[in-house]
Order: structure tokens, then sequence, then C-alpha cells
């Protein structure tokens, strides 16, 4: 267990800036979830943390201890690939008992962690195959309880459920969480996925273009997006913004700056009540029902937008309904994507 | 989609190629078999009357052919393992480890395929007269040490395994030396079998350098020493020819058969194409 | 990823390497290209600079220019059907024939026969009056040519010798190359309704094509290369019929001893054989699909 701080934290390949000045501290024992659309350099300043790749200025301390110089193997992290990275050649115990074996561990120590790692994830039975005779839930363990011999301070987590199927990545989501309350280590996870973000994280840090939009709790981020591109970047299905002046004769009033209006799918109701904005009329074009509740696509002054809807008295596709919107869930944004109240 | 139909077309249409293959090797070990006038009979029969050791034995007596095979066993076996590993460092280094102007050495490597074997020999072999290393199993081996093809093949292969396992080995302690060859290595097996084929086919199969470099009858290898044959060609019968040819083809055809399986697979595995 | 001790670590890999093949190959490829521009002296053996004297002399010898046209005929005779005929034996030997191993390994066998071997063995199936080639002809009704000493049907004669050594080498990178297309490419055009030739030209071709231009290149470079063939089988006879521009190196460098000239002809060469590469990797860059 140690914080981790990130200081002015700048990359760049080549001329191409990808980090352009992260400062982010992650407490001891936090769950921290980087998430971003792919290229924002949430995966690159992972491997800066692992020492992977190096700084090209900037400062990152694990407990306190600058690490800038350091091998990856010195810096008291493990990390977890995407595509697993194990040994394809040496069976689950010699993957797992590699670090232990280069770091020159006793036989009796490096036994007993390995046999406890198994046991904590299941793997007792796997520890004789090779990794080609895994399943990918099972390769994706063995990869973690790599991580978790080698007693970390930290772990990396690199888009650890993305070469799963979408039942297993709900499962191993659990098993991470799961694990982390065990533990107890601090934790860097990197994912593109926000619903994995929400589910997983004490706190997320929203990254884009090379810089930390907004670092805050799940809910933080739902509630109170500091940006358009937070705001529609979490939550599924994604907030839909339009033109402020679409709401104008609704009888909304906007805040000075504001130029875009966005609202959720769920602040959205097909059966306007007394105090909802009423936004007129719009055209089903495809109804998306999920059980307990529908996604409903409409067409409302040419543009595409997602309302939920719970119930069943569902339009059908072609039908017109009259939109409302809560007033109080509807969040503006000025030219440049920032909030304005 | 493959039906019995196109499976039995195939398997009638191979039979062509392969008899045309199969054919002269085949009749290489018939004469061989054939004695006095038997060789030269016309028409001429393809299977020979008996099994007939007797060329053999006049072979053997002709020349050292046992000398000759160890003199190649030797050289080849040294100059494989040689390539073998020249290759392997230089193709990890290349496919791995960032340098400036690292393409440039890659592009080195490469043009030398290009350098037409005859044109070195010259100058090779001033070199290795002035090194003293004339005549000697060091000078046979010492320019083929390096192969850029073997470079090449290695460097593509090892392009193809992923980062991240070189990674995951460096945050569990493993120095770039350990993971080549603890992990690349083993993981690289077909493709370094199969240069490693390639290499000592090769090597055996040189021609012009071994003539040039070695001078006594005892240094010369197989291909050499069955110029001893050619030489003597009006007096000696055929059949005596075919049986030292036969001799001097057969370990290498052997080692081919034995070991084609790896060959193919590794040619596959390397992502050459 | 960088690591201190990398730069070190890389000059200490690459430097076996490097090293021989500086020493051995790109040192005597420059020492041909010095000779080319002198003469070595008869009597004190001293080099005398001669500037392009003997790219002069070369460029009027009307042996060169027949050596340099044998070559590029040779090419065409022996890479055209090697590549074609590995082609269609990787193709067949892809549509999953019975006994795949046992065709495969009689293709692969001539591989590892020398080309001074082969020659041998093919000597004396080329005789024109105990050889079992033109028996075979008789056979059919047909009289065979003297082989090897038909000044018409010699560099035919080894053109098929060394096309049957190659084939073996091309159908391995063929295979590798059908193998590594995905299977689903191929099902996908299937259930789109084409049939197994438009298949054939529009699917397997076209993904192959990398494969192709690796096999043309080596191919086209061997065959510029072939020397023990020749050697064996016809000295450069009859008439100069199979003189290539490596065998005339070779009788200039080794038996006329004119080291300059022949260091000359070695420069030659290497350019068309490079200039040969790029133009088929530009051609390439066209043509070539990867990916």
């Amino acid at each position: 267990m140690a914080k981790v701080d990130f200081k002015q934290v700048k990359k760049s390949f080549g001329d191409r800036p990808i980090l352009k000045g992260i400062d982010l501290t992650i407490g001891s024992g936090e769950f921290l979830v980087l998430v971003g659309p792919s290229g924002c350099g949430k995966s690159t300043l992972l491997r800066l943390l692992a020492g992977l790749e190096e700084l090209t200025s900037g400062e990152i301390e694990i407990g306190g201890r600058s690490v800038g110089g350091l091998p990856p193997t010195e810096r008291g992290i493990a990390m977890v690939f995407q595509n697993y990275a194990l040994y394809p050649h040496m069976t689950v115990r010699q993957n797992l008992e590699f670090g232990l074996k280069l770091a020159k561990t006793s036989e009796a120590e490096m036994k007993r962690r390995v046999d406890d790692a198994a046991k904590l994830l299941g793997l007792e039975d796997q520890l004789s195959k090779k990794p080609g005779q895994l399943s990918g839930g099972q390769k994706q363990r063995v990869a973690m309880g790599r991580a978790m011999v080698r007693d970390p301070k930290v772990f990396l987590f690199d888009e650890p459920l993305s070469n799963l199927d979408a039942q297993l990545r709900v499962r191993m989501r659990a098993e991470i969480s799961l694990l982390h309350q065990r533990v107890k280590s601090t934790v860097v996870y990197v994912t593109h996925d926000q619903v994995e973000a929400m589910t997983l994280a004490d706190r997320i840090a929203v990254m884009n273009g090379g810089v930390v939009e907004q670092l805050g709790t799940p809910l933080e981020l739902y509630n109170d997006p500091h940006t358009q591109f937070v705001a529609q970047f979490i939550g599924t299905p994604s907030m839909n913004v339009v033109p402020k002046d679409w709401l104008s004769g609704a009888g909304a009033s906007f805040p000075a700056g504001a130029v875009n209006a966005g609202f959720r799918p769920e602040a959205i109701t097909l059966v306007p009540s007394g105090q909802d904005l009423k936004l007129g009329s719009a055209e089903v074009v495809l109804v998306e029902p999920l059980g307990s509740t529908n996604y409903v696509h409409l067409r409302w002054n040419d543009t595409l937008i997602v309302a939920e809807h719970r119930g069943t008295n569902v339009k059908a596709i072609g039908e017109k309904c009259d939109l409302g919107v809560n007033a109080s869930a509807v969040y503006w944004f000025d030219g440049q994507g920032k909030r304005v109240r | 989609m493959d039906n019995r139909r196109t499976r039995i077309i195939a398997t009638l249409l191979l039979c062509i190629p392969a008899l045309l293959h199969f054919a002269p090797i085949f009749y290489l070990v018939c004469m061989s078999f054939k004695v006095g006038g038997e060789a030269i009979q016309y028409p001429p029969k393809l299977l020979p009357e008996a099994l007939n050791f007797a060329n053999y034995h006049a072979a053997l007596e002709m020349a050292p052919l046992t000398r000759f095979l160890l003199n190649s066993v030797v050289v080849s076996t040294l100059m494989m393992l040689i390539q073998v590993v020249t290759s392997i460092l230089a193709a990890y280094a290349l496919a791995r480890i960032e340098f400036p102007k690292k393409e440039w050495v890659l592009g080195f490597i490469l043009m030398t395929m290009f350098v037409p074997g005859e044109v070195v020999i010259i100058p090779n072999y001033f070199t290795m007269a002035s090194w003293d290393w004339l005549n000697t199993y060091r000078g046979l081996i010492a320019p083929y040490a390096a192969s850029g093809f073997g470079v090449f093949l290695l460097y593509q292969f090892f392009r193809t395994v992923p980062k991240e396992l070189e990674e995951a080995a460096l945050i569990d302690g493993c120095s770039r030396m350990r993971f080549l060859f603890q992990i690349m290595v083993p993981l690289a097996m077909p493709a370094i079998l199969a240069f490693a084929l390639y290499s000592f086919v090769n090597s055996w199969n040189q021609y012009l350098w071994p003539l040039v470099v070695t001078q006594s009858t005892e240094m010369q290898t197989a291909q050499i020493g069955l110029g001893m044959f050619r030489s003597q060609n009006e007096s000696t019968s055929w059949g005596v020819v075919m049986a030292a040819t036969t001799l001097l083809v057969a370990p290498t055809v052997v080692l081919f058969v034995a070991t084609q399986k790896h060959f193919v697979r590794g040619i596959t595995m390397s992502g050459m194409k | 990823m960088k690591f201190k001790g990398d730069k070190p670590l890389f000059v200490g890999l690459v430097l076996p390497t490097v090293a021989i093949l500086t020493a051995f190959v790109a040192y005597p490829a420059l020492r041909s290209l010095y000779l080319a521009f002198h003469e070595v002296e008869p009597f004190s053996q001293g080099l005398a600079y001669v500037g392009f004297d003997n790219f002069k002399s070369l460029l009027s010898s009307a042996d060169f220019w027949s050596s340099l046209k044998v070559s590029l005929y040779f090419a065409v005779i022996t890479v055209v059907p090697a590549v074609v005929l590995s082609l269609l034996a990787a193709l067949l030997l892809d549509a999953n024939p019975f006994f795949r191993g046992l065709w495969r390994t009689i293709l692969l066998l001539p591989v590892s026969i020398s080309s001074a071997m082969a020659a041998m063995l093919w000597i004396f199936l080329f005789n024109p009056t105990a050889g079992y080639l033109n028996y075979v002809l008789d056979v059919i009704g047909v009289t065979g040519p003297n082989w090897l000493a038909d000044p018409r049907w010699a560099i035919y004669s080894v053109a098929l010798v060394t096309v049957w050594k190659e084939i073996g080498f091309n159908v391995i990178f063929f295979m590798a190359g059908l193998s590594s297309i995905p299977k689903d490419v191929n099902e996908a055009a299937w259930i789109d309704g084409a049939s197994s030739w438009r298949r054939l030209f529009s699917i397997t071709l076209p993904l192959i094509s990398p494969t192709m231009l690796f096999v043309t290149v080596v191919s086209l470079i061997n065959s510029f290369q072939v020397f023990g063939q020749i050697h064996i089988l016809t000295g450069g006879g009859p008439a100069g019929e199979t003189t290539t521009l490596v065998y005339q190196l070779y009788q200039d460098a080794f038996v006329n001893f004119r080291t300059g000239f022949a260091s000359a002809q070695a420069v030659i060469l290497f350019a068309l054989l490079m200039g040969a590469t790029v133009v088929q990797f530009q051609v390439a860059k066209k043509r070539v699909h990867y990916g």
C-alpha cells in the first residue's frame, strides 16, 4: 500500500505531445480508474508509472519516493496486461513463480505465496497446465495471480477485461472488486469502458487529449460533470446535447454564456407532467427494449436523441409523442464545452 | 469447403510433379547399384539386377569419403551453430531495442544478401591467406559466421512476439538477455530450427569457397571430394560415381526429410511472406 | 520501451553479425568496386588506376553483352516456371489432398541437394544415348535432343535442373503465405457466391501477393547467381550459349586472371540485382496487398 503522486508529468513521442502536464494524487489503498477514449494518454500514464516508458519531464512518486530512474522491477508495482502476457511455454505455476525466482525468493516462501494466490483465485487445479489450455477468464486470473505474488505496493491494470466476453467481464469485474477489498492495495486501472470505471472505482480520472478533464467519485462525475466531454462520456446511453435555442420555446431560462443544452436519456419523459419543460413533438425511430427499461430513439428537430422510458406503454415506431424534460436535469455548456451554471 | 472431389483431383494432379521430382533421385540410387555394362546398356533398365554394393566399396576405396563426410559434418555443424547464435543476438537487438538509425543497420545486413557469393571469394581468399587460415576449419567457417537471411528471418519472428510479454518479464525483474534466452528463444524455436536446418544444408552444399580455401585432401568437404570422381569421369564407371554421389547426398536428404516439418512450420510461423 | 544500458547492449548484440558481414561481404564488395577501376600490372603485380577503362572495354566486349543476354534470358526461363509451378503445387497442397505430407516431402527433396550434386545426377539423365530422359521420350515416340551439347537446348537443360532444384524452396514460402489467409475471408466470398476460380483470382492470389513478391525477388537473385549447375553441366558452352554473367565473371577472374575486368562485371551484376529488386518493390507498392 502506498500513495502515488504525479507531478507535472509530461510525455511526448517525438514532436507529438501525449501527456500535457498531469497532476494527480492517488491515495494509499485507493482504487483509481483512468478512463478516456483511445489516444487520450491513459495507457501512457500507466506505463510511465510502471517504468515501461521514460518521462519527458515531471516527477512520479510512489510512497513518497521518486521513481524516475528506477527500473520497473524496483518500483514495487505489478501489472496486469490486456492480452495477459503469460509466458506460453511455462505452466501456470512457473508463470506465477518466475518473478519470485528472479528475486531469489526461498522455495518455501515461493510455494506459500503461489499456493495462496492460486487458492484466492481458484486456480489450484490449473497449476500444472500451460496458458494455451486455459479459458480467457482463467488466463485473466493467472495474470492477476502473477501480479499478486509480487505483493506490490501498487497494482496496475491495463484494460484487463477487454478481451473477455460480456458475461465474463461482469464476473471478473466483481472479482477484481472483491480482490481489492481483500488485499487493500493501491490500484491504478486503465479502461475505455465507462461502465467498468463506474462500477470499480473509488475515484475516476476522465482523460481527454493528454489532460485530466475531471477527477472525482463516480457519482460526482455523473451528477456534476464539469465539461460537456465528461457529461457525454459518463453514463449510457450518452447524454443528449442540442443547441440551447431548441429549448427556448419551452420557456427554459439559460445562464449567460450557454451555447448548448444537455440532458440525460432518463431526464426525458414521453408523457410530460406539469413542471417539465415541454419540448414539443418527436417521432419514434427505434425502440430497444431491455426488459426493465426501454431506450427510445427519437427524431426531434432533425436530430436523433435517446430517451429512457420505464414501463410497458411504449410507442410504436413511426408514432409521434410529446417530449418533456425535467428542468433541473438540464446542463448548460459554453462554446468551449465548459459547464456554465 | 474441401469436398472429396477436390481432394481427389488435387491428389491426382500432385502425382505429376511428385513423379518428376522423385524420379531423378530414384534413378540416382538405382544407378549406384548397377555394375559393369549394366549402367550403359540400351535400352536402359531403371531397376538394377541386384542390390550390388560393389560400387560403394569401389567409391570408398577410391577416395577418403568418410573423411570428406566428417569434414562436412564438422564444418556444417559449427557454421550452423555460430550462424544461429549471431543471428539470434542481432535479430533480437534489431527487433526489440531502440537505437538511433537502427534501420540503417538492418538495411546494411539486408544489403549483404544481394552481394553475389562469387564476388567476395577472391578478396576473402587473400584475407584468409594473410591470417594464415587457409586449409583450416576456421578458414572454412569464418566468412559464413553471420547470415543476413538468418537475421532477417528471426527479426520477422521476434517482432510477432507481443511486446507485453517482455514488459511483464521486466516487471518480474528479468533482464533483457535473460528474457531473450529464457522466453524469446523457446518461443521462437520453430523459426530457429527452420533457420538451423537451412543453414546446415546451405553450408553442406557450399562449393566454390571450400574449393578455393582447402588445399589438402584431408581438409576437403563432401562437395569438393565429389570433384575427384568427376575429374576421373572417363575411367570411372558411372555406377561408382553414382554410389559416391548417393553417399554424399544422403546425409542432407535424410536430415531434411526427418526435419522438414519443423522447417515448414518455422517459415510459416515467422510470418515471412 | 527504453532502458539504461540499452545502447551498449544493442551494439554488443549486433556487433558479431555486423563485423563478420563487414569483413567478409561488405569489404570484399567494396574491394571489387575498387578493383573495377584498376588493372593488375602483369610483372610487378601492382595495381594501376585505369579509371573507367575496365567498364569501357566491358561495354565494347561482345562476350559481356552475350553473357548479359544469356543471364536475362536464363532469368526469364527459370523464374517464371519456378514461381508459377511452385504456386500451383502449393495451391494443390493447400487443397488438402490425400497423403499431403508425402507430396510435400517429395517436392522439397531437391532443396537438400547441392547444385553440384544435382548437376552430377542430371548429367547422366541428359546423356543422349544411355540417359533415361531420351529413352523415355523415345518410348513415347519423340526423338530427344542432344541436351547439353546442342546450342539450342543447353540453356533449357540448365534451366530444367535449376527449376527442379528451386521449386521446393518456393513451395514452402507459398504454403506459409496460403496458410496465413484467414479462413473466414474465403468463406465470406463463398457465401457471396464466388466460384472456386473467382475466389482464387479475387481473394487468394491478391492476399498472397506479398509472398509472390518475396519469392520472385529471391528467385530472380538466385537465377542471376547460378553457378554450380553451369560449371558442371556445360562449362558455359556450347558456343557460350550458357555463359551467364556470373560464369563469365568467374572465367575472367579465375581462368583469365583479369581481376579488374572481372570486378567491373561484379559491380554491374550487383547494380543489376539491386535495381531489379528496387523496381520490383516499386511495382509491388501498387500491386501488393499487405495486411
